[in-house]
């Protein structure tokens, strides 16, 4: 399947890898870890493979503070726009 | 002033279970100690003279001449350690303790030792050591920061000089950090050692490498957190580009990984890892959302995950040595099946098998004893080889039974390894 264009889908497409949640389920308000069924283990695969995707250079020192599937669009988001500066 | 450090045994899974002796024809592997004495030693003010025990190979329980004695164990060797420091104290000297158990339990280990020091030790360690000469040893020792930076490499030499004909290590560990952010449900180093990701820098990596190939020793680098993401991965990527320039292929035995972690790592890295002579992964499994699910007949998703990451070891060209862990909720009769279905089917060449174990300090252990679910106290048998609590579905007899066939079953196809070469055929067990 061929990953979504933009970056919120993008995002949303990679957590669906991670837990048995569809893409068109998962919502930005939905917590990772009480909503999603992430743990900090799977938390620390979707940050590398959104590092791989979109050639980030974030690690898990960055997101301590990252909780909701929002969270970690925005955290995208500053981090496109930190390369791109 | 002089110092006895003690390392108190325990038992290894062909201790308990000498059987696994006929099944398994590997080596039974004596590994180093945890670097906890080396890291103390390393440290030790001038005017104190240190001698160390190993338990494991000579009985400890002996006279001494030394001042102060000093234990240090995890949990599987609680049982002795206590025993020891009883021992020492008996004999009227002042009897200290460090080290995970102490950590997760201090106020066990207080009523048979004179001081204990919670969590990570360098900075308690000196003041003990400062309040001990000045005849004012406290009872309690909390964890100070550390400066990781400013420690001198752990003093191996302690372990390599203690070596004999039954002892005699291939490799030594070496740690690139300490701490971590993750909260795997059965791990106590996030208690230990912080939440916080904290560096080594390159320069100390590589000069405990030197020092550890200067004696002939490779070394094996024990910590699953060097694969995170950002500070974790930086550094290990650091060092093998390292290896790869000064041609040092032969000086790592092999790296800590979890399955998730080989699934989040580009397999470029895998392939620089390989590059640099990383041959042997070792790979934990039974503490990540991919090994607790994928054996449980109820999870495709992480089922096809687990044969994507031994893949991606394979096509990296480096042998995943396969820890699995049996015996948690999850796990059914069948599970034993399935786990060895999944080795055969994925490719894996060694494995070890080991009986889910709630450590006191973790979160599991917390968990299990509000349920009231804790069968046992006996510390000896928090050794991955006896089932001391009760699962869900399977009876302790039946994690028992399932434990012994998994690691019968997996070998009984393997005699060939008797006839390999000491590398090939060394395993922990
Ligand atoms: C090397 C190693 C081994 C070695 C040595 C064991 C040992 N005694 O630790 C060997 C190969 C024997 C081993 C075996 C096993 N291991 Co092991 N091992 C490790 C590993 C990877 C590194 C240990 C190390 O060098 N740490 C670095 C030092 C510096 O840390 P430290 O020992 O905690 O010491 C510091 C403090 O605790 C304190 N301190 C320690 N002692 C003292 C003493 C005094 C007086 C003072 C002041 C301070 C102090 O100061 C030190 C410096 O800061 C750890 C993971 C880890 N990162 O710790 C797992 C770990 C210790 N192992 C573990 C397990 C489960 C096992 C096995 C059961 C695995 C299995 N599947 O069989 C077996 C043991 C039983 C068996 N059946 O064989 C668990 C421990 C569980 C527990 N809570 O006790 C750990 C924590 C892995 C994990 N993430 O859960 N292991
Ligand atoms: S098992 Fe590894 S990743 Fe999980 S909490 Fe322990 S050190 Fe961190």
């Amino acid at each position: 399947m061929n990953a979504p264009a933009n970056v919120d889908a993008r995002v949303i497409h990679l957590i669906s890898q991670l837990v048995p949640v569809k893409p068109q389920d998962i919502k930005p308000e939905q917590r990772l870890r009480d909503d999603l069924g992430m743990d900090s283990v799977s938390s620390m695969e979707l940050l590398s493979m959104l590092a791989e995707d979109f050639e980030l250079d974030v690690g898990v020192e960055d997101v301590a503070d990252v909780h909701t599937v929002g969270q970690t669009i925005e955290l995208v988001k500053v981090f496109l726009a930190k390369k791109a500066a | 002033m002089k110092v006895l450090f003690v390392y108190p045994r325990f038992q290894r899974h062909a201790q308990a279970h000498p059987e696994l002796l006929e099944y398994v024809p590997m080596n039974e592997y004596l590994g180093s100690p945890s670097l906890g004495i080396a890291a103390l030693a390393a440290i030790l003010p001038k005017h104190w003279d240190l001698e160390f025990r190993d338990d494991r190979l000579q009985d400890a329980a002996r006279p001494t001449d030394a001042d102060l004695v000093a234990l240090s164990f995890f949990t599987a060797a609680a049982t002795r350690g206590l025993e020891l420091a009883d021992y020492f104290r008996a004999q009227g000297k002042p009897t200290v303790a460090g080290g995970l158990f102490t950590t997760a339990m201090p106020h066990v280990v207080m009523e048979h030792t004179d001081a204990v020091v919670v969590g990570e030790g360098e900075g308690a360690w000196l003041q003990l050591l400062k309040d001990f000469e000045a005849g004012g040893l406290q009872r309690r020792y909390e964890r100070v920061p550390v400066d990781l930076a400013a420690l001198p490499p752990p003093k191996v030499s302690v372990y390599i000089d203690n070596e004999g004909a039954n002892f005699h290590p291939d490799d030594y560990p070496v740690q690139l950090s300490r701490g971590c952010p993750l909260a795997c449900h059965s791990c106590i180093l996030p208690v230990s050692m912080t939440k916080q990701l904290r560096e080594f820098t390159l320069a100390q990596v590589v000069t405990q490498l030197e020092q550890l190939g200067s004696k002939g020793k490779r070394a094996c680098l024990t910590e699953d957190t060097s694969w995170l993401p950002g500070k974790g991965n930086r550094l290990l990527e650091s060092l093998f580009d390292h290896l790869i320039a000064e041609g040092k292929e032969a000086s790592v035995s092999y790296v800590g990984i979890s399955m998730p972690m080989i699934l989040a790592t580009p397999l470029a890295l895998l392939k620089k890892a390989r590059r640099a002579g990383v041959k042997m992964f070792y790979l934990v499994g039974g503490f990540d959302p991919v090994t607790m699910k994928a054996f449980t007949g109820k999870d495709q998703q992480q089922l096809d995950r687990a044969y994507k990451a031994i893949a991606k070891c394979l096509e990296a060209d480096i042998d995943p040595y396969t820890s699995f862990l049996y015996g948690q909720d999850d796990d059914d009769v069948g599970t034993v099946d399935r786990m060895l279905e999944f080795a055969k089917k994925s490719g894996i060449r060694k494995a070890e098998f080991a009986i889910f174990t709630p450590y006191p300090g973790t979160p599991s252990f917390k968990r299990l004893e509000a349920e009231g679910r804790i069968l046992s106290r006996e510390w000896y048998r928090y050794n991955d080889a006896n089932c001391v609590y009760q699962p869900k579905q399977l009876t302790p007899d039946q994690v028992l039974q399932g434990y012994l066939r998994l690691w019968r079953e997996f070998y009984s196809d393997k005699a060939y390894f008797r006839d390999r070469c000491h590398d090939e055929r060394t395993i922990q067990f």
